[in-house]
């Protein structure tokens, strides 16, 4: 039977989030809806049944809450599309916090198939009841260990003259749960090229993850007592330059100054202006090209782009003709959120269709600026093709 | 969650061996959103398959025309009149994975495409080969070759270069029962036997299911400008566009705004134009950069007359798209201007505009709505946004009886009760106001030609 759905009241509960208008702007945005042609994986599909549920005309039966709790990569795509503003991962990780099996199930997956998200689960993993099995963690890191080998692209690019003007400056670097876990010889390498700009590298006063992941899962709480952790080591360690190497880390610490965490009002300057990106850093610091240099270099822009775009301009700048990098070819990689664990398969499906669309030859490399799509895109790219962080280019 | 439509077990094992895998869905929380469109209708399938292949659609149009199943094509859902919506359950076949570009030929100036491409990746890929593609509706980036064809969605474009059914030289359909057919040719021209693929065009699902589409392209224009004019009221800008024909000016897109509309964009963005106007025109030409400058000045011209309060001229992308702008939040804007409206595309003759024009505003006024009037105007095309609150019963009541009001109005003026979005479900009702039972009897024999037992999108349209 037709039913005219009840009429759309946006405007009236201050502080409710507008009815979706099935207008279908945040399909050809959605990697994937754009990855797999399944309709009901949309941002759109997400909101009209939720709605649906709330409203009591749908039940939440165990597929419904899965689908709407677990199938989302939380690139926030659909935000920008949408005209009313609508954010699908908002709309995921409210389901999320709200359904009480969510995070025992998120604990369960961990345990069973952490694999590339292990270091993720790793620091997450220590806000929830119970303790990762060592076998599991193991197996997860040896994967990963072989898997990074073969593709981690070797040096290119070395260092010729160094732009001193932060000289002097105190920083520490926010590396980030996969720089700690899984490549810390990014992290060593970001603390180098600090050195040759100039830039005085304090000890880690002690951060955490930067809470992203726990907010797309659904864990306003812990998210926000790590988001206190973060903080409070920057206090501790005297308010200095904050550097950033991942765009979705870059996001997740921007995104606190417009939170309530505590950060007073005349911090909340500091706090923006001192969280700064690698590749901002390094300003005019000129590189030479060495032998190992590929023919062709793919940029892949993070969906989580806050970080993204200085990146960018670096990597023009100093790679020069063999930068390719297209505005209407950006796909997202896949590994947002919490898919990589809750559904492999699509999660392998977005990142198989933008390695479509790089089409990358064998000897030519993918370098991006997110520690997710790295691991990612690594995992899915062809032999011969190098995929890793900028950094793993510079010698 | 509401009852699905049952589906006999046997044809549920049929489609499954159809559709392997993920191709066929059959439970209630998948198929939820494929029971609605941007109507905002909703029932739900007995079933959703997504074909990659003729062959499947074949099968499955044999399957039904056997088990006398609708069948409803679907490209993404954003028809804005219920042809989406399977009142009567059956299969929603969706096109999201017949999505190719088969061909771009610069030569023959065609394309060939499976119908769930979408326009602007279309548009985009033969831009990159100088060509153009000329159909431009308002959902350009997000709605599909296919579902703009079966609708013949109009736009912006559509004064200068007509709507989509003027740019399908041929397609590839198959019919209930599983008959392939090939209607028309690779040929710009073509007089042979009757015009099966306007047939298809505007016939909203009806007939068969689309399977490919060739499409003409024509060379990319190498420039275009814009002209931005306000005026004091309504009059003087519609009697502005008229002029602009007058002067022997065929503009690209020729864009009208009234100030309900014009504040409603105001409210959300800043907007070039000075607060006390009461109309806004949006002229656009293309051609060479010589022509379009010679245009430019003719339109400046053409113009004055009616007494522009504002204007501006934009001859490089970036001034345009600052021009354009207020335009393109228009639709945004409008679902931010009240909790609730009700949208129709009403088409008059082009110079029965201000009579048209002078008539909403009339309905406006006696029944305390805000309406906002904007729209093609090169057309005769007008977007008519009834706002209201539903909630409130008499609001809704009054919203009812001005939109009655106005497509009365649109006939009585020689228009049309749509010009761009179909009639789908929501202009059914009306649809013995502008066709007689000769004509709708016609359509009916000519539907049963081609669907014997009705089976595709049944219910719909005529």
């Amino acid at each position: 039977m037709s039913t005219e759905l009840t009429p759309v009241h946006c405007l009236h509960g201050q502080g409710r989030r507008p009815t979706c208008i099935l207008c279908g702007r945040c399909l050809p945005v959605c990697p994937l809806f754009t990855a797999t042609g399944r309709e009901e994986l949309s941002p759109r599909a997400k909101f009209f049944l939720a709605k649906a549920v709330g409203e009591g005309r749908a039940e939440l039966s165990a597929k419904a809450a899965e689908m709407l709790a677990t199938a989302c990569l939380s690139c926030g795509r659909c935000e920008d599309a949408c005209p009313l503003g609508l954010c699908g991962p908002d709309l995921v990780a409210e389901i999320r916090a709200a359904h009480p099996g969510f995070a025992g199930m998120l604990w369960k997956l961990w345990v069973e198939r952490a694999g590339l998200a292990w270091p993720l689960a790793m620091t997450l993993g220590k806000l929830l009841p119970g303790n990762i099995p060592i076998a599991a963690v193991s197996r997860a890191k040896g994967a990963l260990a072989a898997l990074g080998a073969g593709k981690a692209p070797a040096p290119w690019l070395f260092p010729k003259t160094f732009d001193t003007r932060q000289a002097g400056k105190k920083a520490v670097i926010f590396a980030g749960c996969v720089a700690e876990h899984a490549n810390p010889r990014w992290k060593a390498e970001a603390a180098r090229l600090l050195e040759g700009l100039g830039v005085e590298v304090l000890p880690d006063p002690g951060f955490t993850c930067c809470g992203c992941t726990l907010g797309h899962a659904g864990a306003p709480q812990a998210q926000a007592a790590m988001q206190q952790q973060n903080i409070e080591a920057w206090r501790r360690a005297g308010r200095p330059l904050m550097v950033v190497f991942c765009a979705t880390c870059r996001c997740g610490l921007r995104a606190y100054a417009r939170k309530d965490l505590g950060l007073a009002m005349d911090e909340l300057g500091p706090w923006r202006e001192n969280l700064v990106s690698l590749a901002e850093l390094l300003g005019d610091t000129t590189f030479e090209i060495g032998q190992a240099a590929p023919p062709a270099v793919r940029y892949h822009r993070p969906c989580h782009g806050a970080g993204g775009n200085q990146d960018l301009s670096l990597l023009r700048r100093i790679m020069g003709e063999r930068l390719v990098f297209r505005e209407n070819e950006t796909p997202c990689c896949g590994f947002g959120g919490l898919t990589k664990l809750t559904h492999p398969d699509l999660s392998e499906a977005v990142a198989k269709n933008a390695l479509a669309i790089y089409a990358p030859k064998p000897g030519e490399q993918i370098v991006t600026g997110c520690s997710g799509c790295v691991t990612q895109l690594r995992a899915a790219a062809p032999d011969g093709v190098g995929v890793g962080h900028w950094l793993e280019t510079i010698g | 969650m509401s009852p699905t439509p049952t589906l006999p077990a046997d044809v549920r094992r049929a489609l499954e061996k159809i559709f392997p895998g993920d191709a066929a869905v059959f439970t209630p929380e998948e198929m939820f959103v494929y029971g609605a469109d941007a109507s905002r209708r909703h029932a739900l399938p007995s079933a959703v398959v997504r074909p990659e292949n003729l062959e499947q659609v074949r099968a499955l149009l044999a399957l039904a025309q056997d088990k006398r199943l609708p069948v409803l094509p679907r490209g993404r859902g954003t028809n804005t009149v219920g042809d989406c919506t399977p009142v009567s359950g059956g299969v929603v076949v969706s096109a999201a994975r017949l999505n190719r570009i088969k061909d771009i030929d610069a030569d023959d100036f065609v394309a060939v495409v499976e119908p769930g491409v979408v326009t602007a990746d279309l548009q985009a890929e033969a831009a990159g080969k100088r060509l153009f593609y000329a159909p431009d509706p308002a959902s350009v980036k997000f709605s599909t070759v296919g579902g703009n064809v079966a609708t013949c969605a109009g736009g912006m474009r559509a004064v200068k270069y007509g709507v989509t059914r003027d740019h399908v030289l041929g397609l590839t359909a198959v019919l209930p029962g599983g008959e392939v057919v090939h209607c028309g040719r690779r040929t710009h021209k073509n007089v042979v036997g009757l015009d099966l693929v306007r047939l298809f065009c505007g016939s909203e699902g009806t007939l068969g299911v689309i399977t490919e589409l060739t499409v003409k392209l024509l060379p990319l224009p190498a420039a275009t400008a814009t002209l931005a004019l306000a005026f004091a009221d309504v009059d003087a800008a519609l009697s502005a566009a008229g002029d602009v024909f007058r002067a022997g000016i065929l503009p690209v897109a020729l864009e009208f705004m009234a100030r309900e509309a014009m504040a409603a964009v105001a409210a959300i963005s800043p907007v070039p134009w000075p607060e006390t106007a009461g109309a806004a025109l949006l002229i656009r030409l293309d051609g060479s950069p010589e022509a379009v400058a010679a245009d430019l000045a003719l339109l400046e011209a053409a113009t004055k007359p009616a007494g522009p309060v504002w204007s501006r001229r934009a001859a490089t992308p970036q001034d345009e798209e600052a021009v354009w702008e207020p335009r393109r939040l228009l639709n945004p804007a409008s679902f931010k201007a009240a909790p609730d409206k009700i949208s129709d595309d009403v088409t008059v003759p082009r110079g029965k505009l201000r009579a048209a024009a002078v008539g909403i505003r009339t309905v406006a006024d006696e029944l305390s709505l805000k309406i906002l009037l904007f729209g093609h105007v090169g057309d005769g095309n007008l977007h008519v946004n009834i706002m209201h609150d539903a909630a409130n019963a008499d609001e809704r009541a009054r919203a009812q009886a001005a939109r009655e009001r106005i497509l009365s109005l649109a006939l009585s003026l020689g228009g049309t009760l749509s010009g761009e979005h179909g009639v789908g479900l929501s202009k059914l009702p009306f649809l013995d106001r502008q066709l007689s039972p000769i004509e709708r009897g016609l359509m009916a024999r000519i539907k049963a030609a081609f669907d014997p037992y009705g089976i595709m999108n049944p219910g719909k349209a005529y």
